[in-house]
């Protein structure tokens, strides 16, 4: 998801951001076996002044939902280490993303 | 170098778990209902920050209230996570001792509500509650039924 976002803002010439995850929160629905495969999937959920919620879905190889996670990620001052608002570009950017139906830039 | 970060007392956790095995071991300490569980933080542990990795806090977290229901069970046998809430209070440094204590709010005949502190340096830089499921014994290989009763000493 970051990646997605950064190469979106980074396209355009955006100014770039840090985030860093300050709240998990995961329901394990059922267990994944070995051999087999996980698959993750992630969109964005919602955007606020520092802080953006993250939705992910795990899934098994018969694509089966194994457990899903909230991850709420909070906009990071590098130099000071204190949480910052998001630039009005970088949150419009987001806001998109979170709008859009499939979670994908448009 | 990281031997002298374990504090007094602890011994190795030994699991059956190869994942921990790739962050571990993981030393505890056990004190009456209470049991201790935490890890010398290495380079290896580091996000590209040069703090500990959010993933290993909460690993560790996980570890600490799934032993910590098995000590107060009474079975030392893996408490599968069904959900798991963490907050990251602050970063945790390299080079020094990680550790965490759960404290068991409530058990039922399946489940063991948990939460824990990780503390680093002397700071708290992770809180977290957990649901584990306590395991039947009646599933438990025979074999190994008896081997895995009791608490940890």
């Amino acid at each position: 998801m970051r990646q997605i976002v950064r190469r979106s803002l980074r396209a355009s010439g955006r100014p770039r951001f840090r985030v860093v995850v300050g709240r998990l929160e995961i329901d394990f629905k059922q267990q994944v076996f070995h051999p087999g495969h996980a698959t993750a999937g992630a969109r964005l959920l919602e955007v606020h002044e520092r802080k953006c919620v993250i939705g992910h879905g795990l899934f098994d190889g018969e694509s089966n939902c194994t457990a899903v996670l909230k991850a709420v990620m909070v906009s990071l001052n590098e130099e000071t280490r204190r949480s910052v608002p998001f630039d009005p570009v970088v949150r419009a950017a987001l806001e998109k993303f979170a709008a859009s139906q499939d979670g994908l830039p448009t | 170098m990281t031997d002298k970060l374990i504090p007094e007392g602890f011994r190795t956790l030994n699991v059956t778990d190869d994942f921990v095995g790739l962050i571990g071991p993981l030393w505890f300490k056990a004190e009456g209902e209470r049991l201790r569980v935490g890890l010398p933080l290495e380079p290896r542990h580091g996000n590209p920050m040069g703090w500990a990795h959010g993933g290993l806090l909460v690993t560790v977290a996980d570890m600490v209230m799934g032993a910590g229901s098995a000590h107060v069970t009474g079975i030392r046998w893996p408490h599968p996570t069904i959900s798991l809430s963490t907050e990251f209070v602050r970063g945790a440094k390299l080079g020094q001792w990680l550790e965490g204590t759960a404290r068991i709010a409530r058990r039922t005949i399946n489940f063991c509500f948990c939460s824990c502190d990780l503390v680093c340096g002397g700071e708290i830089v992770l809180v977290a509650s957990g649901v584990f499921k306590v395991p039947d014994v009646g599933k438990i290989p025979e074999a190994m039924r008896s081997k895995v009763m009791g608490k940890w000493e």
